[in-house]
């Protein structure tokens, strides 16, 4: 466990990432005059001003170092880290070759229509492999990577919840 | 008239039509599913009924189920609303058989025009410009290969007896065909119980434009210009406008004539909508024809002031029409925005769940129909669309000025909806100005929802505040609880 009363820089990485520095639990703003935001809390919301203008946002999720932020509608996902184990992630991944778990998720609740692949199949980035009906449409689940298929894990006419594992690729 | 009327319907629609039909003084029922058991629309109703839901389908495609309520309960009339059954030859000829009144036209016209196929004749037949496309069912993927060999790709597969932009695909290479066969024959099966599909050519970049019709028993037919609904996602509409930007009153004439032909070759009486694509060149070809009341029908009111349940109900009942074409008159633009609860972030998912917070201005240029508020459950068993926003202005600039006030101080919270979208669509110069085609969410749209400047960096200043709040809470338990010999060493290690 590692105390945060210190002065401490942190990466939070979305789809860009965010150098911040914080002490004694606080974001600190940054000392250059343009880049200065104030940020202020109210019971479920924080409001930072930026650049002369307010932005409300509210906390969607935090779980352990990922939180998820709504602002306008729109949301947000960062994983937070500090400098240090950030650097340290970095450098891991740069010297491990990228075996990234690539396993199907089911994008909404919904029902299976249909299975379009079969296990052992080879698929390119980009196939679909799955038809989910959700609120009357039928979604394509299209490959995020190329892959072999490992294990099917559903059926025609199954009924799946929201990030359920479809399929297991490897 | 009639005295009672059972809404085969739910969501914003259950509730649009029983606050007309209480207007005008007919008792109104509504079905109450365990799927949506507390739902907003039955606070409408006069009497509820209480179904278990079939697990093998939805009540309100049970025709028969219907009929034997309405009977049970004596009930004279059946509102089918839009979508599900509402497009049902069956349902509508079944209640002529039970002495139940039907709220749409006659078993016939919704067969001819419910088949694209024959829909497409008649119109032909009544001189209007149609699209070269398949002439028969298609129910297998080797009648689709050699429909689609003959009319050459582009095309445009449909559900025959498809609707609300469900069911329906474009192709335009040979690869993609049986996959997409695949796609439209499915949803077509799930939507509307019919899986054969027509094929037809596609154009390109096309406006969607469409005539509000209305008709008596008695030949009486007048039509209540157009709406735009150009702004379409997976063909489904999203925002719609009366009148279009892109018509001249010559135009708006020679199509509203067109529409009225149509009516009078099938006899056809109530409401109904007659569908056009309008190409780059202002060429126009017949769509089709929906034989019930649409989605964005409030842009057609809000413009008139005309009450088109009312006039739907009063013209199935056998009443003449009182209106005449000279009465109907455009007295404003409006716009709807649909409120979808989908995840515009992520390509339009889906997004169901519990709204915590649903709040829209107060003004009065602004109309809501919605089939929720604060604390409703959206369930994933229907389709997305939980609020219409209908704004008006005196003319086209000052409605949209209008509606980006609205959507700015619209509040919904628990499900993520379509207005990041409409900020941005409100925003682009190309529906400023009006020029904006069907292709445009796709082609012109760089990202689909408007994102203020630094946005994400303020979230991020958020998550990390929020991440050291809970941070600091667990560190100051842990000091204060009593540390262990080898908890107290460490600590001294690391200070």
């Amino acid at each position: 466990m590692t105390l945060l009363k210190k002065n401490k820089n942190f990466v939070l990485s979305g789809d860009q990432c965010y150098h911040l520095k914080a002490q004694n639990y606080q974001v600190l703003s940054s000392r250059s005059k343009k880049d200065r935001f104030t940020i202020q809390e109210t019971e479920n919301e924080f409001i930072v001003s930026y650049k002369e203008k307010n932005f409300i946002g509210e906390i969607a999720d935090l779980k352990q170092n990922k939180c998820t932020v709504l602002i306008n509608g729109n949301t947000y996902r960062f994983t937070i880290d500090t400098e240090a184990s950030f650097e340290r992630k970095e450098k891991l991944q740069k010297n491990k070759p990228i075996k990234i778990n690539c396993n199907v998720l089911a994008p909404m609740p919904g029902k299976i229509t249909e299975v379009l692949t079969s296990e052992g199949s080879f698929i390119e980035k980009g196939n679909p492999l799955v038809l989910l009906e959700a609120m009357k449409m039928q979604n394509q689940i299209l490959a995020a990577q190329d892959g072999t298929v490992s294990k099917i894990l559903i059926k025609d006419g199954d009924s799946v919840m929201s990030n359920q594992v479809l399929i297991e690729m490897v | 008239m009639i005295k009672s009327i059972l809404i085969a319907n739910r969501g914003e629609i259950a509730i649009r039509i029983a606050r007309t039909a209480t207007n005008m003084g007919i008792m109104v029922y509504c079905i109450q599913t365990n799927r949506e058991a507390n739902a907003l629309y039955l606070e409408y109703a006069d009497e509820i009924i209480t179904l278990e839901e079939n697990p093998n389908g939805s009540i309100f495609l049970n025709a028969e189920e219907l009929i034997r309520i309405a009977k049970l309960h004596h009930i004279e009339a059946i509102h089918p609303g839009y979508g599900f059954l509402s497009e049902s030859p069956y349902l509508a000829s079944r209640c002529k058989d039970e002495g139940i009144l039907f709220i749409g036209p006659s078993e016939k016209a919704i067969y001819t025009m419910g088949n694209k196929g024959m829909a497409r004749n008649i119109a032909q037949k009544s001189g209007i410009p149609v699209l070269t496309g398949s002439t028969s069912n298609i129910t297998n993927f080797y009648d689709a290969k050699a429909w689609v060999d003959q009319i050459g790709y582009p095309v445009i597969m449909k559900a025959v007896a498809g609707g609300g932009g469900k069911g329906m695909r474009i192709v335009r290479k040979a690869d993609e065909l049986e996959l997409m066969y695949k796609l439209v024959r499915n949803e077509a099966k799930s939507a509307f119980n019919d899986d054969s599909l027509l094929i037809e050519k596609y154009i390109e970049n096309p406006k969607h434009i469409e005539i509000q019709v209305l008709a008596d028993r008695y030949g009486n037919a007048i039509h209540l210009f157009e709406r735009e609904c150009s702004i379409q996602r997976k063909h489904q509409k999203l925002m719609e406008e009366a009148p279009s930007i892109a018509l001249t009153d010559e135009m708006r004439t020679k199509m509203g004539e067109m529409a009225l032909f149509l009516c009078r070759k099938i006899n056809y009486h109530t409401l109904g909508t007659v569908e056009f694509l309008l190409d780059e060149d202002n060429k126009f070809y017949f769509l089709e024809m929906n034989t019930r009341v649409q989605v964005e029908h409030p842009v057609t009111e809000a413009i008139t002031g005309i009450d088109l349940i009312e006039q739907q109900i009063k013209t199935a009942a056998g009443e003449k029409l009182e209106l005449q074409q000279n009465d109907i008159q455009k007295k404003a633009w409006a716009i709807e925005l649909r409120i979808n609860a989908e995840d515009v972030q992520a390509d339009f998912a889906p997004n169901p769940g519990i709204i915590d917070k649903m709040e829209f201005p107060e003004c009065s240029f602004l109309r809501v129909d919605t089939g929720f508020e604060s604390g409703k459950l959206i369930p994933q068993s229907f389709d997305s669309l939980i609020t219409k926003l209908i704004i008006t202005g005196e003319n086209r600039q000052e409605a949209i000025e209008h509606a980006k006030a609205v959507i700015e101080n619209t509040v919904i919270k628990g499900v993520k909806t379509t207005i990041p979208f409409f900020k941005q669509v409100l925003n682009h110069p190309d529906f400023i100005n009006g020029t904006y085609n069907t292709s445009f969410i796709s082609k012109k749209l760089n990202k689909p929802f408007f994102q203020e400047k630094e946005e994400e960096k303020t979230a991020a200043i958020m998550a990390l505040q929020a991440y050291l709040n809970e941070k600091q809470k667990i560190e100051s338990n842990l000091t204060q609880e009593e540390d262990s010999a080898w908890a107290k060493k460490m600590r001294i290690k690391l200070f």
